[in-house]
């Protein structure tokens, strides 16, 4: 039973792997902090696993997690077990080539925001309705849209000057 | 201008693309890393929980012995203790399964935040309480040892002082840090706008629970330092005797008469061979019963018996319906509060108000067993009872004892 629960978690974690990632690697600042902050979301995710229910999208129940944890956890708290590295070969924050240098532009720019701003630029770029921004934030969607549109502002502005 | 703009967006769009490109590309989640996240998943409220499972009895353990080492052993002492610590354990475990905070996980962030925020604050007010608790039981623990010589008032307060700084810059420091990123993210989101489902913080049953539980943990808290306080005897045993309903029954003489003169004497022997000291129509003499100080009370006769006030005066009536004692301390004046019968309240009231008439100031003693026990000036007409001091070298027996006398004048 507890292995068939495990199965179902892997497979869940497996499918939405890079969501968590770009939410850890856009509330880090090296990849160590990517690392400690994927395994304290991998674990959080675990514990409420039993209290999912599918109420919400796995994709929504995932970025709440995520969200939730990026932005409440105490960094001192994760470093509480011995970190696990991730299986990924390329650095983000170091590496040279065009791609990466464009990625690390992206994050230089949504670092720069508060951290709920932060959150809901993620969100908008993934490409998720304001209704479901909305349930992850806790917001109105109507909010979820002033909101943005103010960032996007922001952002322009912030672009222009970089 | 517009364009612009939109240019701008696409490109962090593109950005965007670039980076789940790449990402696509990469494992990330590997065996080892499932495993050791499922293997360690104790989150904060697991690990609270199970710091309170060691700590309460631990505390149990060292508070037991404390009390072998410097209170006797009592018993009461111990049982408090025990209830105490198994009280607070209880609470704290109620109180985090009663907040379901588990299930916080899968709430909005703003839910979230608003639940962390209380937690955290009703947290730091637990602290307050217990680090009030420590204060009260080490102030007593001091307090007790000044009378043993050990501690003089000038540390023990100076040392209380320091306890109460530590415990206000303590719970500030709990309150403010602990719930200042919370704090934040609620801002932030309130700066948005109106919440899509407003939920409260602790929900109505919970909120009760809560305050139930917080006035529990304060009478514990108030139930410690009385009982410390007691056990190291820094609130005194009161005593308290009513005569009983159509009890005129009287032992004993208590007598209260006006004061003519008062003599300050170093040697009573020395003084009687030189002086001649006989009672007479209008005046009679009677001795201090305080023999560190002995003063000889030259009293005047105002009624055809003797004193004012006396069981004599009412025809064999008793004076006395009801005393009670403030709290016995040793070497301390032990207050009695002396209630009169109807008969004799009469009478008191009207010698007190005959008294303020006069031209001098009048004194009034207390007479027992053929001694003066007491004396005072009067200021005001008394009505129906009135303050005798215990000697401050009785025992509590001897106060006792003293009291139960009282009662049968």
């Amino acid at each position: 039973m507890n292995n068939d629960k495990e199965h179902q978690f892997e497979l869940l974690v497996r499918e939405h792997k890079r969501t968590i990632y770009t939410v850890c690697y856009m509330f880090s600042h090296n990849k160590t902090e990517v690392d400690d902050l994927f395994q304290e979301v991998l674990i959080r995710l675990w514990n409420g696993f039993d209290h999912y229910e599918g109420r919400s999208s796995a994709r929504t129940w995932v970025y709440r997690v995520a969200l939730n944890t990026a932005i409440n956890q105490d960094k001192k708290e994760r470093r509480r077990i011995e970190t696990v590295p991730l299986t990924v070969d390329i650095d983000p924050f170091e590496a040279d080539d065009s791609k990466t240098q464009q990625v690390r532009k992206l994050h230089d720019l949504i670092s720069q925001l508060e951290l709920i701003d932060r959150s809901l630029v993620l969100l908008w770029l993934e490409g998720i309705s304001y209704d479901e921004i909305g349930a992850i934030i806790g917001i109105t969607p109507n909010n979820v849209g002033v909101r943005l549109a103010r960032i996007k502002e922001k952002l322009v502005q912030m672009s222009k000057k970089q | 201008m517009e364009n612009n703009n939109l240019n701008e967006l696409e490109q962090l769009k593109a950005q965007y693309e670039t980076l789940k490109e790449q990402l696509d590309q990469q494992e990330i989640v590997n065996d080892r890393l499932m495993k050791s996240s499922v293997k360690h998943s104790v989150d904060f409220y697991k690990r609270y929980r199970w710091l309170q499972v060691i700590s309460y009895p631990l505390m149990a353990f060292l508070g037991l012995v404390f009390i072998n080492w410097d209170l006797d052993g009592s018993f009461s002492a111990k049982v408090f203790w025990v209830t105490f610590c198994l009280a607070g354990l209880i609470i704290e475990l109620l109180l985090t399964r009663k907040l379901q905070l588990k299930t916080l996980e899968n709430e909005d962030l703003l839910t979230l935040s608003n639940h962390a925020r209380g937690f955290k604050r009703l947290f730091s007010l637990f602290l307050i309480l217990n680090y009030s608790t420590v204060m009260i039981v080490v102030g007593g623990f001091l307090m007790s040892k000044i009378g043993e010589g050990v501690a003089n008032l000038g540390v023990a307060m100076l040392l209380l002082g320091i306890v109460m700084v530590f415990v206000i810059i303590v719970g500030i420091w709990e309150v403010r840090f602990k719930t200042r990123p919370c704090d934040e993210i609620v801002r932030q989101l309130e700066a948005i706008g109106t919440p899509a489902e407003k939920k409260p913080v602790f929900y109505m049953n919970q909120r009760w629970f809560i305050i139930a539980m917080m006035v529990v943990y304060l009478g514990l808290d108030v139930w410690c330092g009385y009982l410390f306080a007691k056990h190291l005897k820094l609130v005194g045993d009161t005593f308290r005797y009513e005569r009983a309903e159509g009890d005129f029954s009287t032992k004993g003489s208590l007598e209260i008469w006006e004061i003519y003169n008062l003599t300050w004497v170093a040697d009573k022997a020395r003084f009687l061979e030189t002086t001649m000291v006989e009672d007479n129509d209008s005046l009679v003499y009677r001795w201090s019963a305080d023999t560190t100080e002995l003063a000889l009370y030259t009293l005047k006769k105002t009624t055809e018996v003797g004193p004012a006030i006396s069981s004599a005066v009412l025809g064999g009536k008793p004076l006395v319906k009801r005393l009670e004692t403030g709290p016995y301390k040793e070497g301390t004046f032990t207050a009695i509060m002396l209630e009169l019968m109807p008969e004799a309240t009469i009478l008191f009231k009207r010698m007190t108000e005959d008294a303020l008439l006069q031209p001098q100031p009048v004194n009034i003693a207390v007479v027992i067993d053929g001694q003066v026990y007491q004396e005072w000036r009067i200021a005001n007409a008394v009505c129906s009872a009135f303050f005798i001091n215990a000697n401050p070298n009785w025992s509590k027996d001897e106060v006792e004892a003293f009291c139960e006398q009282l009662i049968q004048q």
